[in-house]
């Protein structure tokens, strides 16, 4: 019993000395994570704000900074599209700019080794809404050379540009077209099968991501259901 | 006396990369080794986490190794290894955020690698200070280069480039997928086998040698 107390109160103080010593390291890595979290969000936000024909950003910088600051803390939303379980990560971001209204949200389905985390810009335009671009926030699950080329320019610009109508039918991959028309945007098929050669799981995530950004879009925030 | 313990030194940080090397010699830390090294960077990323908390832990591990009773060594071993792995968790969100991201779960699961805990509880908890880090180095390094070998071998051949650099369009897909990890890893733990088994037979060889010698002498 005298070794049990003795025992357990060196274990104690050994666990004391190592919470002392990571609730120091924490506090001085605080700031510098809030600040590589805050800059990688950023970044992304910036791409998918960007207009791909002019190469210039369709908000100014310090306007997305502040709506990023007042979002505040992520909050996760589980989501359902056509049976496919996913994530939503609220809040989401609402700009105005040159009579565009632009939303910015970030969703999640899941890939081939776990969630792939997507952030897409939806632009309304003279009363028509389209998927102007996405930024893979997240694919860091699926294997190298196959699924995680989905981190590449090129098959993220595939998802780009995406109109209303492909979006009503939910987009799909090519290989999941069925009697869609193949690389019809119109119809929401997104062309990745040449360019992902042996990795359909990932883009089909992508797209599953968009659908349900799309439909929380839809019912939550055009729908006027806040 | 000053030789003896230099060659005792060079020698307790070289078996980790050769002699004992835990990946192809003592097949330790299999699961992170097959998992993270898909590509030639995610190998060696994982190898310099791990010489940090290996060489770290050794040293506080011996250290302390007076002050810690034998029943419960194993928690406090696991406590001290914990405490630098969530260091190193916090550190590289901090400062190295697109490495962090890339290794993701594999950094947290360093408290679970077996080559760590092993060398806490083989050898820093019996041997001095300054062994202990030059053990801790050694065995990190080793680990390293084995990932960083492997690792550049399937991202050569299962993804045509190397550290990001396009080197073909030859792909073999395999390589890339758990198979390929199994297959490349059986491969080189062979081949290493191979070269001791090979200096092994060589040196009892020079040692019967250098008997017959004494012996006709």
């Amino acid at each position: 019993m005298k070794d049990i107390l003795k025992n357990g109160i060196i274990l104690m103080l050994y666990a004391a000395v190592a919470g002392l010593v990571l609730g120091g390291i924490y506090v001085a890595t605080k700031d510098a994570i809030a600040k590589a979290d805050l800059s990688a969000k950023l970044k992304a936000m910036e791409e998918v704000l960007t207009d791909y024909e002019t190469g210039q950003l369709m908000v100014d910088k310090q306007t997305i900074e502040e709506k990023v600051r007042e979002g505040g803390q992520e909050q996760v939303k589980e989501m359902e599209y056509n049976g496919v379980k996913g994530k939503l990560f609220l809040p989401y971001y609402e700009f105005k700019s040159a009579g565009k209204e632009i939303y910015v949200l970030v969703g999640a389905a899941p890939g081939f080794g776990g969630d792939v985390k997507v952030m897409a810009s939806f632009i309304k335009e003279n009363g028509q809404l389209y998927l102007h671009m996405i930024r893979v926030l997240d694919a860091s699950q699926e294997t190298p050379g196959l699924g995680a080329k989905i981190m590449e320019e090129e098959p993220q610009k595939r998802f780009s540009n995406i109109p209303q109508t492909g979006l009503e039918e939910g987009v799909v991959v090519d290989k999941d077209a069925k009697d869609r028309p193949v690389k019809d945007k119109m119809h929401g098929v997104v062309k990745t099968s040449d360019i992902m050669t042996g990795a359909t799981i990932t883009p089909r995530a992508v797209a599953n991501a968009i659908n349900i950004m799309y439909s929380y879009l839809k019912g939550h925030v055009l729908g006027g259901e806040k | 006396m000053a030789d003896k313990n230099e060659s005792m030194a060079w020698y307790t940080f070289k078996k980790g990369i050769t002699s004992e090397n835990p990946t192809y010699v003592q097949a330790l830390g299999m699961c992170p080794t097959l998992a993270v090294t898909t590509a030639a960077i995610n190998g060696l990323g994982m190898g310099l986490a791990v010489i940090i908390v290996l060489t770290l832990s050794n040293i506080i591990v011996s250290l302390i190794r007076k002050a810690v009773p034998k029943d419960i060594r194993i928690p406090i071993f696991i406590t001290v290894i914990a405490t630098f792995v969530t260091m190193i968790d916090l550190l590289m969100h901090a400062y190295t955020y697109d490495l962090w991201k890339t290794l993701g779960i594999f950094i947290p699961l360093i408290v679970v690698n077996c080559i760590i805990l092993g060398r806490a509880e083989a050898f820093a908890s019996k041997n001095p200070v300054h062994y202990a880090l030059l053990d801790g180095l050694g065995m990190g390094v080793g680990f390293t280069l084995s990932l960083f070998l492997l690792g550049s071998i399937r991202e050569i051949l299962g993804n045509g480039t190397w550290m990001g650099i396009h080197l073909w369009n030859f792909k073999m897909f395999m390589f890339i997928l758990p198979p390929g990890a199994f297959i490349t890893l059986g491969f080189l733990a062979a081949f290493f086998n191979y070269i001791k088994i090979k200096r092994e037979e060589a040196e009892k060889k020079r040692q019967q040698q250098a008997k017959a010698q004494a012996q006709k002498a």
